[in-house]
């Protein structure tokens, strides 16, 4: 609507076409510019995101130089990483590690999933709390929540075993094998839910109902039924949590190290962290982490390439029947809800317990005495805390920007363009080939790249938004990729022949309608390049401190207290956040 | 207005060139509505898509307007949004982030025209929803979607209106009405018209002529009486209403009347055409008469009255659909359709007649 445009009538149809193309377009050949430039474009940007990082890890295990200097190429580096015999205990502790994780988070978070999607219980309207919350925390809050609450000396829990039960040794440990998987379990157990909650969603009840046809209980029509449908999805499940668990850094860090149990990626870590540094033997080591990832990424492959076969929406969109409790009510739900607390409620207690005591404390009535707000001034002072804060608030927007960017325009390619299929293809799989590569091996590989290459961006905000769009990039494309989806491609056939432009019809109708998806994959790319730890320990320079850095930094120098004051308030900041954007959001979907 | 000339579209499905539209030829005279009629998968659509410029054919020549919009050969190539066209899509693809109102005046906007309030209301009036105007498209029914989807093709005067299967997301009594409508408006706005679908009844009702499609090639093309009545193609005759199909041996018939008869397997069947050698003839069964049991004057000829046992019968309301066995064991079977009031038993014994005229030759 507005005023009539300005009187500009509709030219006389000329005897030949404005544009003339010089051959018909075939899949090949250069039809349309614009096309052949957005690919090419999308290609260039996407490769150099991934490969070079990639590739400069080849390099630096081939040579014994460190960056920057001229290249000594030998075989000597492999000898040294491969050499060692203590790197294989590491290995195998990681391969422990990751199964027994990634089985755990499964186990827990298809049951979270299944009580949320398939029956009645109440705990259901608390999807999106479950969901959503644990994204707001960093690693570190979890991990520290849970030394606070079980750690040795400090734990809560230990402590109020002495003072009320007088036992002298912590009943529970957090530092040991059982201690890390056990905070890996929880820290994954979102995406988890995450990842499985769809699949529920999606089985056709008719598949079960046939079930309960036959005469099978509910627990066979599960066992029988239900899981075997999902296997594909199950499965592929479990290879990405693998690949997660191997990769992870927080937890055997802050937990392994202290508790002497070393894992392969704080081996790379502190070849890292040595002095001198050894860069070539983090390099080395990175490779063979690489391959045991690319190996994984081909069985996901292998498994969810059947999933196609199994594949159940019905298409009319009706929710999947509703398995009632009955009696088995309370103990369900009661157990879904202790599994959010210890995934959320507790760690966030302890903290805000913490943040406002002078020194670590069992909660008492005593206590409640020494509550101070000393720690949150200290944490404002100390350090670079606050550049921390604004640094990661900027670098997650900006990557989360960029990255969406990048997932629009190449589900857009995928979906819409139907010339340079094949390239787009490639690029596609480019672009999610981040899942199989663990945050630290894009933080080793960008850190050399940019050592070895005279281009000043090492030390910069720069190359850390390079890393978290690298890292995020699967996520965007995934998340753009299905809003896009979503529409159907008449919508925008009926702009371009009510006569607009291929960039009017972009403007006016897709970008609009697929601005929720847009909007959500920033926000998402957002908080967790906010969280992201493992690459930015790497990265990050004095000047360019993100707060998932500092909150170790703090943690190291036993400022528990102080700690739990810092990331009370940029919590508090992050729920702000987000609030506000779903606020603006619902103000422009009202138009929608 | 439209023309097509040696259109060739192929797709690629499973390692294989398929032809979608395999070298099609056909020429759209002005202001008249034409349809495309085919079963699914017959390359109908492809080839409405072609005409619209959202599919390039591989080759071919496509003119709209005196206009060439595609040339293979001298490599033009106008893009959708410069040939002046209106489309309804299947899906009607209403923009759901815009109101009714803007959603028409779309089409005014991008294109630069004036007057877009004016022209826009004209529209909206032209199908009826002038009210509707400030309403956000999500919030409409099928039938209302449909209209504004018609709206938005017109509002710009297109020199061709293009119709993809619009009516197949309706029930079936919105349908007909739509159809009624659909009619109307043409013969308002007389302008060209290229409809796509796979019903034939609808195909018969709207269409000055219908060029009947199967597997990318033009079967068929006429107006909807030459087509039902005198189709020259058995595919024709099957796809425009039922048919039954016979073969025999034709020659000359003697007498005045003319005409010949044809020497099938349950005996022999007079017909108005001319024809000689192995034939296929197809009577609709609509045109096959149950005679009274009496012998009446229909009789006295004895001209194509066959005698036959009745196997089924259904009821459809208005009409009773039989399935008759000729007598004689040829093991010849009938379709006969028949008021719905005549009263008929399974099992029970009859006598048929259809007239000369009716039983038609194919070629």
């Amino acid at each position: 609507m507005g005023p009539p445009r300005e009187a500009r009538r509709a030219p006389a149809p000329p005897l030949l076409a404005h544009e003339v193309v010089r051959e018909v377009p075939r899949s090949w050949t250069a039809s349309i510019p614009g096309d052949g430039l957005l690919v090419s474009g999308l290609g260039v940007v996407v490769g150099y995101l991934i490969l070079p990082p990639l590739a400069v890890l080849f390099y630096g295990s081939a040579t014994d130089t460190p960056p920057a200097l001229t290249p000594h190429f030998t075989f000597e580096t492999l000898r040294r990483a491969y050499g060692r015999w203590t790197i294989y205990p590491a290995l195998l502790n990681s391969i422990a590690y990751a199964a027994i994780t990634a089985t755990l988070v499964l186990i827990v978070g298809g049951f979270l999933a299944w009580v949320v999607e398939r029956t009645d219980s109440v705990v259901r309207r608390m999807t999106d709390l479950f969901a959503l919350a644990p994204v707001l925390m960093p690693a570190i809050l979890l991990i520290s929540g849970w030394i606070l609450l079980i750690g040795p000396r400090s734990g809560l829990v230990n402590l109020m075993a002495r003072d009320y039960l007088g036992v002298r040794e912590p009943i529970l440990n957090l530092y040991s094998f059982a201690g890390m998987v056990w905070v890996g379990m929880l820290q994954e157990l979102p995406l988890a839910f995450l990842w499985l909650w769809p699949a529920f969603r999606s089985m056709n009840p008719e598949l079960e109902e046939a079930g309960l046809a036959s005469g099978a209980g509910m627990l066979t029509v599960l066992r029988r039924i239900t899981l075997p449908i999902l296997r594909p999805t199950i499965l592929g499940a479990w290879i990405i949590f693998f690949i997660y668990s191997l990769g992870a850094l927080s937890v055997p860090l802050l937990i392994g190290l202290p508790a002497k149990i070393f894992l392969y990626s704080t081996e790379i870590y502190l070849a890292y962290r040595r002095v001198p540094t050894d860069l070539n033997l983090a390099s080395a080591y990175s490779l063979l982490f690489l391959a045991v990832t690319s190996v994984s990424i081909y069985f996901y492959h292998r498994a969810t390439a059947d999933a196609a076969r199994f594949v159940t929406v019905t298409g009319r969109g009706y929710r999947p029947r509703l398995i009632r409790l009955g009696r088995w009510q309370i103990l369900v739900t009661g157990l879904a809800i202790v599994i959010l607390l210890f995934v959320a409620g507790l760690p966030l207690f302890v903290l805000v317990w913490n943040a406002f005591m002078p020194y670590p404390q069992a909660p008492s009535w005593r206590s409640l005495r020494l509550v101070t707000t000393g720690n949150f001034a200290a944490a404002l002072n100390y350090g670079p805390a606050q550049r921390a804060v604004i640094n990661s608030l900027g670098l997650g927007l900006a990557a989360g920007l960029a990255a969406a960017i990048l997932g629009a325009l190449l589900g857009w390619c995928r979906l819409r363009l139907k010339s340079y299929r094949r390239t787009v293809a490639l690029v596609d799989q480019l672009a999610t080939a981040p899942i199989a590569m663990p945050g630290m091996i894009f933080g080793v590989g960008l850190m050399w790249l940019y050592l070895v290459l005279p281009v000043p961006v090492y030390g910069t905000h720069l190359i850390l938004v390079l890393a978290y769009v690298a890292i995020h990039l699967p996520f965007a494309v995934r998340i753009c990729g299905s809003g896009l989806a979503q529409l159907h491609p008449e919508l925008e056939e009926a702009g371009r022949v009510a006569g607009a432009t291929r960039f009017t019809t972009m403007r006016r109708i897709v970008l609009r309608l697929a601005a929720p998806a847009f909007a959500a994959s920033v926000l998402y790319v957002a908080l967790r390049s906010f969280r992201e730890y493992a690459a930015s320990i790497f990265l990050a320079a004095p000047g360019t401190e993100v707060f998932a850095v500092l909150v170790l930094d703090m943690w190291e120098g036993g400022n528990s207290n102080i700690l739990s004051a810092y990331v009370t308030m940029v919590m508090l900041l992050l729920g702000l956040a987000v609030v506000l954007s779903y606020w603006v959001g619902r103000r422009a979907g009202i138009q929608l | 207005m439209i023309k097509l000339t040696g259109v060739i579209k192929r797709f690629e499905a499973e390692r294989e060139w398929v032809a979608a539209v395999d070298d099609l030829t056909l020429a759209v005279e002005a202001e008249s509505f034409f349809t495309l009629l085919g079963p699914s998968g017959c390359g109908k659509s492809t080839l409405l898509r072609c005409v619209a410029g959202l599919e390039t054919p591989d080759s071919g020549e496509i003119e709209i307007g005196g206009r060439i919009v595609f040339s293979s050969r001298s490599g033009v190539n106008v893009p959708p949004n410069k040939r002046r066209i209106g489309m309804v899509f299947q899906s009607y693809a209403i923009w759901p982030h815009m109101t009714v109102f803007e959603n028409v005046a779309f089409p005014l906007e991008v294109q630069g025209l004036t007057e877009v309030r004016e022209r826009t209301a004209k529209a909206l009036a032209m199908v009826e929803l002038q009210q509707l105007g400030g309403r956000y498209a999500s919030r409409l029914s099928g039938g209302q979607q449909q209209r504004v989807a018609f709206a938005r093709a017109i509002v710009a005067e297109p020199d061709v209106l293009l119709l993809d299967e619009p009516l197949s997301n309706l029930d079936a009594a919105l349908r007909q009405q739509m159809a009624v409508e659909l009619r109307k408006l043409h013969e308002r706005l007389r302008i060209t018209t290229l409809y796509v679908t796979h019903d034939q009844a609808e195909a018969l009702a709207l269409s000055d002529q219908i060029a009947l499609i199967s597997r990318g090639r033009i079967v068929e093309v006429g107006s909807p009486e030459e087509l039902y009545s005198r189709p020259r193609i058995l595919f024709t005759a099957q796809f425009l209403g039922g048919a039954n199909i016979l073969t025999g041996t034709a020659s000359r018939a003697e007498g005045e009347a003319g005409g010949t008869t044809v020497a099938t397997a349950f005996g022999t069947l007079w017909s108005a055409n001319i024809a000689s050698g192995p034939v296929t003839v197809f009577i609709r069964p609509e045109d096959i008469h149950v005679l009274a049991d009496e012998l009446g004057a229909d009789d006295r000829e004895g001209k194509n009255v066959f005698a036959c046992i009745v196997l089924s019968d259904r009821f459809i309301g208005d009409s009773r659909q039989l399935e008759l066995l000729v007598a004689g064991g040829s093991g010849t079977v009938l379709r006969c359709k028949v008021r719905g009031r005549l009263q008929v038993k399974q099992g029970a014994t009859v006598r048929v007649r259809v007239d000369p005229g009716d039983v038609t030759v194919l070629e």
